[in-house]
């Protein structure tokens, strides 16, 4: 079907058509959802094989959660995680990064899906499908699907184990295991509209009633190729009481991991005492008291 | 390609370039030039129009995706006499208006918004409206305007 040497371009309108397209077309195959990464240039569109548009493919997009998955369809659009209550109320994490995550009108169009796949090491999502053990879903141009782990298919700074005429089909967050709470943190130049300069994603147990930590787990972005498990930062929360102590060995932490992510890097003075403001603004999230800052105490 | 398409309330076929961006096509097309391209990497909002009632940047879409959808450009917003939309003219009145290059993209932005929450915070306006950039007037008369559309601040 079609000639390999012009460009086409096709609409599946469910995952049977696609499954029918796939095993039947000729050349390269480029998938476009939101097209928010393909059409910024340098990169442009192919100029042969397929071009299917799977921004409105029935069954990619979709929010599920059952007692033990959150599954997301690839092609939800980042504006729709925002604002899923599924996903505020399962995984509040990554609906937060939804949110700041690019402009009005790129979150309308951009899906969690073209996240992963562009790799990005400013990428908004990432950190939070990593500290979540996110696994993926690809559906390969065989027609066999096959499921990958975070560190399997995200390799680097634009790099994934994805081959061409593959496409990741959904996405799956394990609830069992999952920490009742979780927040996301974001420094850019500004606001909105903002390449992360660096991100933290927090997901812990914490009780109101005692002031105190359970379990604890937390993942830099922005500080490398791929999101950076901060494993001695969220071991200083774990088990511990909200408090000045805590907070200080919770900041020194943050402080040391940065500094030792990015040796080398003009930003790292910059971003090891920006990591303090962002490590206050994470604990305040997750924790709902406010001015942490006033109980701190002095700091390292 | 062949697609259909509604833009502006009109329903139209058209044979599109499978690489031609959906500004291009509604500029220079269908001489719908209210769609600017200012950046054609979705930083500057000049090109917003809304799709299927979303505001979306139309230097980062493919004509091609567009069939089947509703397409509405700032040319879209006024009555069939011409008779600016209640936003378009908030707009004159609060002085939101100066070069005007970034005002349609601007207007079609916060058109999508008012679409999708009909009562917004300030900060609702502005977290809506950062994705468009303006180089003269400023953001306070544009927040103005739009505020001034909000329901609980006025009719619309």
């Amino acid at each position: 079907m079609g000639s390999a040497m012009t460009l086409q371009a096709a609409i599946p309108a469910d995952l049977e058509a696609l499954r029918t397209l796939i095993a039947e077309a000729s050349g390269p195959l480029c998938y476009v959802a939101g097209g928010t990464d393909l059409l910024v240039a340098p990169r442009a569109p192919p100029s042969q094989g397929w071009l299917i548009d799977i921004s409105r493919t029935a069954g990619l997009a979709f929010v599920a959660a059952d007692e033990e998955r959150l599954a997301i369809g690839a092609t939800t659009t980042i504006a729709a995680i925002a604002r899923d209550p599924t996903i505020q109320r399962h995984f509040a994490a990554l609906a937060q990064a939804a949110e700041l995550c690019g402009s009005a009108q790129i979150r309308n169009r951009a899906t969690i899906g073209g996240n992963v796949a562009g790799a990005s090491p400013a990428g908004d999502l990432l950190p939070a499908l990593k500290c979540a053990d996110a696994r993926f879903t690809v559906l390969g141009r065989d027609g066999a699907e096959r499921r990958f782990a975070f560190d399997a298919l995200v390799l680097g700074a634009g790099k994934t184990s994805l081959a061409p005429g593959d496409l990741i089909a959904a996405i799956e967050i394990p609830l069992r295991r999952r920490l009742l709470r979780s927040a996301f943190v974001k420094l850019g130049r500004r606001d909105d509209l903002t390449i992360s300069r660096l991100n933290l994603t927090l997901e812990a147990d914490f009780d109101n009633e005692t002031g105190r930590f359970g379990e604890a787990r937390l993942v830099a972005g922005a500080v490398g190729p791929t999101p950076l498990r901060l494993d001695a930062a969220a071991a200083t929360l774990a088990g511990g009481a909200l408090g000045g102590a805590l907070i200080r060995a919770f900041l020194a932490a943050l402080w040391q991991a940065i500094d030792a992510a990015i040796p080398g890097r003009d930003s790292r003075p910059y971003k090891r005492r920006a990591v303090i403001g962002l490590g206050f603004d994470l604990l305040e999230r997750i924790t709902g008291v406010p001015a942490l800052d006033a109980i701190a105490g002095s700091l390292p | 390609m062949n697609i259909r398409v509604t833009i502006n309330g009109q329903m139209r076929a058209f044979d599109v370039d499978p690489r031609q961006r959906l500004s291009e096509f509604l500029r220079e097309t269908l001489d719908l030039t209210g769609v600017k391209e200012g950046c054609k990497e979705g930083e500057c909002g000049a090109c917003t129009v809304l799709v299927d009632d979303k505001a979306v940047n139309a230097c980062l879409m493919l004509a091609f995706q567009a069939d089947g959808r509703r397409i509405v450009t700032i040319e879209g917003l006024a009555g069939p006499d011409g008779e600016l939309s209640p936003l378009q003219r908030a707009f004159i009145d609060h002085g939101a208006v100066q070069c005007g290059y970034c005002t349609p993209g601007m207007v079609m932005a916060a058109e999508g918004l008012l679409r999708e929450n009909p009562a917004p915070s300030d900060a609702e306006i502005r977290h809506a409206l950062a994705g468009n950039l303006c180089r003269c007037t400023g953001f306070q008369t544009i927040v103005a305007a739009v505020r001034s559309q909000a329901r609980e601040w006025g009719p619309r």
